[in-house]
């Protein structure tokens, strides 16, 4: 790669324009201010002592070692903090009579996962609290252990199966079932079902969705100074402002009296969209002596108590006709909650339940979904968060029908897809898709791979019996993105709204401050943001400061997940733009001693129409900063602050094609070629959607490959180091040819649509098809996630059997 | 990194080596990035400071010192390995670790080989060349064993308290060897599922019978011996001797294998498969 100095842009010419990341520099440099690396004059240290054992009550906790170990200061069970721990909340209860146990950060008397906190060293040192942590001396009882979600989910206290929580008699959390039907957006799935097994075709599959780990690189880490007015909070966290929100309502601390704040933060990928019982722990023992604490966890910790992600059994029943046309799709869902609701966890399937149609024309649809609790690590929201399960559910299932049927896989979507003129389109979700062209992003895709020439091998290599096979994938998706309407947010019972904050304070310098309440974690908001304002403002993108992840600085804020940075966050800055240069064409008038009416602006100067006179922006932000001549009836000052609240959510599609070799006498999968098209609507800045389509698709390629957590029998976790938990390295993928289209979304001014999740969405399927495409000539129709060698041998070696 | 000690005392002489409570002998350090140090350890040793010469040759063998480091054991080996045609099997070897280049100029060959993991290739390699380690015993002895039965378990090996790995010596017959290796993994450049390593007395196939590394009780002298080294997939090194070219003997010794290792690496029902598969690969290959 050439690296270029970059010249400043001429005022206006952003939105589109290949920036290097000014966040970039400071990071990559070491120049951070990580939250572990802040240094506070008297800081206790902490150490989690945590339960090896998945379900437990808790007979006896022996402090009196640890206490007197050098330099410890305190050691505190759950019961000491009892009163000023709080809770953790689960702010997505998704039915009425949800079954949610109570989260407590410190366990009292019961343990319900193999790394819940049982008690929390306090010390003058972190190496001293992780010494005494060795000799808390914990007596537990074990109880039996809900491990394997189907088997949880039969579970009940009669057939003597394990419950994860024996006082809530029950496994099951909640269910949650759409039916089209019922809510009017389609036919009656069962009909169809019932029609296709008459005169038609029936699909019947079911696809395990593995357990994943977030894996940021930077652990999750905390301080908290109780020592000014106010208790100040630095967490490596996504969302600065619900954490406080929650904080503050969970503990009665008042919410004025809290500040949050999300510093340099090391990647999150969801694992961060959190309120973790570390946090908790310290807000409390921070409270409880008057004095700063830290706490930052190991990596093991991280791998075994941070919050898991997908983990889900999804039962398929997919109609269709003769011909291919699709009819009706039945979902019926199990989803892992692990052993307590958290933040948004139930709520994460549900996600998923407007997506499972996809891109196509259904007209019948049913999601019935179970959250179930066991006693494994809670899981929540990763990277997409109910949408990539929904995606790999129904392109697998197109490819099945595909072959059923004997047919090319893209052929069969083109039958079933929603075209391009027929835009916007109300699915039978309910959804209403407002732009996109999948055609076209197809076709761009297929000639890029270049399709039949695979084809062609691949059909050559079966002919000779070749040992290494050549698979190819597909995956033509879409997404839901820009969380969220509020009003939806509400409809679907989530416990806050979607909307965004943003404030642009116009300096007397002609600098430009830009408060965002999206909170990054590296995705490059600096950047796309300052863009989005030199852009509408016509200032030069130097000269604009992006400030963010305090609540003090930016308090009000709904922060960053589901792909909603740009489409909600940088809408909203991008209006309070259009309301400076609104509220500053009065100014501009009045110095250019003209009618308002003939004030045009344009590339960051106001001029009077038909004359050579104007002024630039900064000049009225100067002007207005004096205030010794200005308008009567405005307020001095030209700066602007906007909440905005999407009227819709975006849909970014694309197509995703891959092309693996299986080497069928071992099981062994490389990817040899991977091509996709992704139409994320207008790009604001192509090198930040080259990388956010990069990373997303490692990690879903890792999930389609390499990545599982996986538990032992007794609920221990054996991928408990990144030596078995298998996050790829570079030199374990291939150069991807990505592209893009753009059809803008109507949702915002901008266009945008959201790229931060899409990668990760389409690539999963787009692998597994192709390595099922690889061996299917074996009597293969499903290989399980993670696709390892042994388990494609496995197939390979039962496919052939039958 | 997960470690929670006290501290690393720098080993000058060998009555350094006397560990106190709480230590254990450090020689590189880099799986320490890998997991937390095991509990109740408190201190290392690091042996580093000992000086070792990493690399000699003496009376036909080659002497490489436990403190040797990856990154040397490679670049020796490739510029001897003209000369001692053996050594050639240090690359895939060696290729077969997790590591950067980072932790190939850090990690050692004796540190890989006390952790006793079953995907250790460095007993992979040692093994397979008939290598016998030189053992430093508390008293101020020494003893040696075979390198094939240095490890006996994951994480066990045969070293009782106090010993020190001090080399690996690498006869005159697994210098001259021919060498064979093939590896499976999860990823490209993962921790091995399967590997397998095969010597072969040196010279061309056909020739006369040298000096076997390693050769099969009661067999015909005049028929040469292969020998099979099979790491990771089982729990450890598993050396098979079989007569070159003869399958079904390999064949018999591995139906003999009940114990094949089982994580989230690999199945046992694959990874017995796949060690049959490049076993068999590497026989035919040093035939």
């Amino acid at each position: 790669m050439t690296t270029t100095e970059e010249a400043p842009a001429a005022p206006a010419d952003e939105i589109g324009r290949d920036r290097r990341r000014k966040e970039d520099r400071r990071l990559i440099t070491g120049r951070t201010h990580w939250t572990d690396n802040i240094v506070l004059p008297g800081t206790l240290h902490l150490a989690m002592v945590r339960s090896p054992f998945a379900h437990a009550n808790i007979t006896g906790i022996d402090t009196r070692a640890a206490a007197q170990a050098p330099n410890v200061v305190a050691v505190l069970t759950g019961t000491d903090l009892a009163a000023t721990q709080g809770v953790l909340a689960n702010a997505w209860p998704i039915t009425p009579d949800q079954v949610t146990p109570e989260h407590k950060p410190v366990a009292v008397d019961r343990v319900a996962f193999a790394g819940e906190i049982v008690a929390v060293v306090v010390a003058r040192s972190a190496a001293a609290a992780a010494d005494a942590a060795d000799l808390v001396d914990v007596d537990y009882d074990e109880l039996p252990a809900a491990l394997d979600l189907r088997t949880a989910a039969a579970a009940t206290p009669e057939n003597g199966g394990a419950i994860a929580h024996p006082d809530l008699g029950t496994n099951n959390s909640a269910q949650w079932i759409f039916d089209s039907a019922q809510a009017g957006t389609g036919g009656n799935v069962e009909d169809a079902i019932a029609a296709a097994r008459a005169d038609g075709i029936v699909i019947e599959r079911e696809y395990r969705q593995q357990r994943l780990i977030p894996a940021f690189m930077e652990p999750r880490s905390v301080v908290v100074d109780p020592t000014g007015e106010q208790i100040t909070v630095w967490s490596a966290t996504q969302i600065p402002h619900i954490a406080r929100f929650l904080l503050a309502a969970t503990t009665g601390v008042p919410e004025s009296k809290i500040r949050y704040i999300a510093p340099d933060v090391g990647g999150g990928f969801g694992g961060k969209l959190q309120t973790t019982p570390e946090e908790w722990a310290a807000f409390a023992v921070a409270r409880r002596f008057g004095k700063p604490v830290k706490y930052t966890e190991t990596r093991s910790e991280s791998l075994q108590s941070a919050h898991h992600g997908r983990d889900q059994w999804q039962k398929l029943t997919l109609a269709a006709t003769n011909d291919g046309t699709v009819t009706g799709l039945k979902v019926e869902l199990l989803a892992d909650l692990g052993a307590y609701v958290a933040l948004v966890g139930g709520g994460v399937p549900v996600l998923g339940a407007f997506m499972f149609n996809a891109i196509y024309k259904f007209p019948a649809y049913r999601f019935d979904c179970r959250t179930v609790l066991t006693n494994k690590a809670w899981t929540d929201a990763y990277r997409g968060a109910g949408r990539p399960e929904a995606t790999f559910a129904i392109e697998r299932l197109m490819d099945e029908l595909a072959a059923e049927l004997g047919r090319d896989p893209l052929e069969v979507r083109r039958q079933n897809w929603i075209t391009h003129d027929e835009f916007p389109f109300t699915t039978v979700a309910g959804l209403t898709y407002d732009s996109g062209d999948y055609e076209s992003a197809t076709a761009q895709a297929v000639d890029a791979f270049g399709y039949e020439d695979l084809r062609a091998e691949q059909a050559r290599r079966r002919e000779a019996g070749d040992p290494v096979q050549l698979g190819i994938g597909v995956s033509t998706f879409t997404e839901m993105c820009g969380l969220a309407p509020s009003r939806v947010l509400g409809s679907l019972d989530y416990g806050a709204g979607g909307w965004e904050h943003a404030e642009i304070r116009m300096l007397p310098t002609g600098k430009v401050e830009v408060v965002t309440g999206a909170s990054a974690h590296g995705q490059g908001h600096e950047t796309a943001f300052s863009q989005i304002v030199a852009d509408r403002l016509g200032v030069p993108f130097e000269d604009v400061e992006v400030l963010h992840g305090d609540t003090q600085v930016a308090p009000r804020g709904l922060d960053t997940y589901g792909s909603r940075s740009l489409t909600v966050g940088g809408e909203a800055l991008a209006l309070a733009a259009d309301k400076v240069v609104a509220k500053a064409k009065p100014w501009a008038a009045h110095l250019l001693e003209a009618d308002p009416r003939d004030i045009e602006f344009s590339r960051g100067t106001f001029a009077v129409s038909g004359t050579g006179e104007g002024k630039t922006i900064q000049e009225i932000a100067l002007a207005a900063f004096a205030a010794h001549d200005y308008p009567e009836g405005i307020e001095p000052g030209i700066d602007a602050e906007v909440t905005f609240d999407p009227v819709n959510f975006s849909f970014p599609h694309g197509t995703h094609l891959c092309a693996v070799e299986v080497d069928t006498e071992t099981g062994a999968v490389r990817l040899r070629k991977y091509v996709c098209v992704d139409d994320v609507g207008t790009v604001i800045n192509p090198l930040i959607v080259a990388g956010q389509v990069h990373g997303g698709l490692v990690q879903g390629i890792a999930q389609a490959l390499w990545e599982e957590a996986v538990y032992d029998e007794s609920g221990t976790l054996l991928t408990g180091t990144l030596a078995d938990y298998l996050v790829p390295s570079a030199a374990d993928l291939i150069s991807f040819d990505t592209a893009h289209r753009s059809t803008p979304a109507t949702s915002n001014s901008l266009g945008a649509k959201g790229v931060g999740e899409a990668g990760t969405i389409a690539s999963t399927p787009a692998v597994v098809n192709a390595v099922v495409d690889a061996i299917r000539p074996y009597g293969v129709h499903d290989v399980e996630m993670p696709c390892t060698p042994a388990r494609v041998w496995r197939a390979i070696q039962d496919g052939s059997a039958s | 990194m997960d470690l929670d000690i006290d501290g690393v005392r720098i080993a000058r002489e060998r009555a350094d080596l006397a560990l106190r409570p709480g230590e254990r002998l450090l020689a590189g350090g880099t799986f320490l990035y890998s997991e937390p140090v095991t509990p109740g350890v408190t201190g290392l040793v690091d042996l580093l400071g000992l000086g070792w010469d990493p690399w000699s040759v003496s009376g036909g063998d080659l002497e490489v010192a436990a403190t040797c480091t990856i990154a040397t054991l490679r670049d020796r080996a490739a510029s001897a390995a003209e000369q001692h045609p053996g050594l050639r099997l240090v690359a895939p070897c060696v290729s077969a670790f997790l590591l950067s280049f980072k932790v190939a100029h850090t990690a050692t060959v004796g540190g890989n080989l006390c952790l006793g993991l079953p995907a250790g290739p460095m007993a992979a390699l040692f093994a397979a060349l008939n290598a016998t380690a030189e053992i430093w015993t508390p008293d101020g002895g020494t003893r040696t064993t075979p390198v094939a039965d240095l490890i006996t378990g994951p994480g066990r090996t045969t070293l009782a308290g106090g010993e020190v790995l001090r080399a690996l010596r690498v006869p005159p017959g697994g210098l001259a060897a021919r060498t064979a290796a093939r590896k499976l993994s999860l990823t490209a450049f993962g921790r091995s599922a399967v590997l397998v390593t095969g010597a072969a007395p040196g010279g061309a196939p056909g020739a006369a019978p040298g000096a076997a590394p390693g050769g099969v009780d009661g067999a015909d002298p005049a028929v040469r011996t292969v020998r099979i080294v099979v790491t990771a997939s089982v729990p450890r090194p598993l050396t098979l001797p079989v007569p070159a070219g003869d399958h079904d003997a390999l064949d018999t010794a591995l139906d003999r294998v009940g114990d094949w290792y089982d994580d989230p690496h690999g199945s046992p029902d694959w990874r017995a498969a796949m060690t049959r598969r490049l076993s068999h690969e590497v026989l035919e290959e040093l035939s």
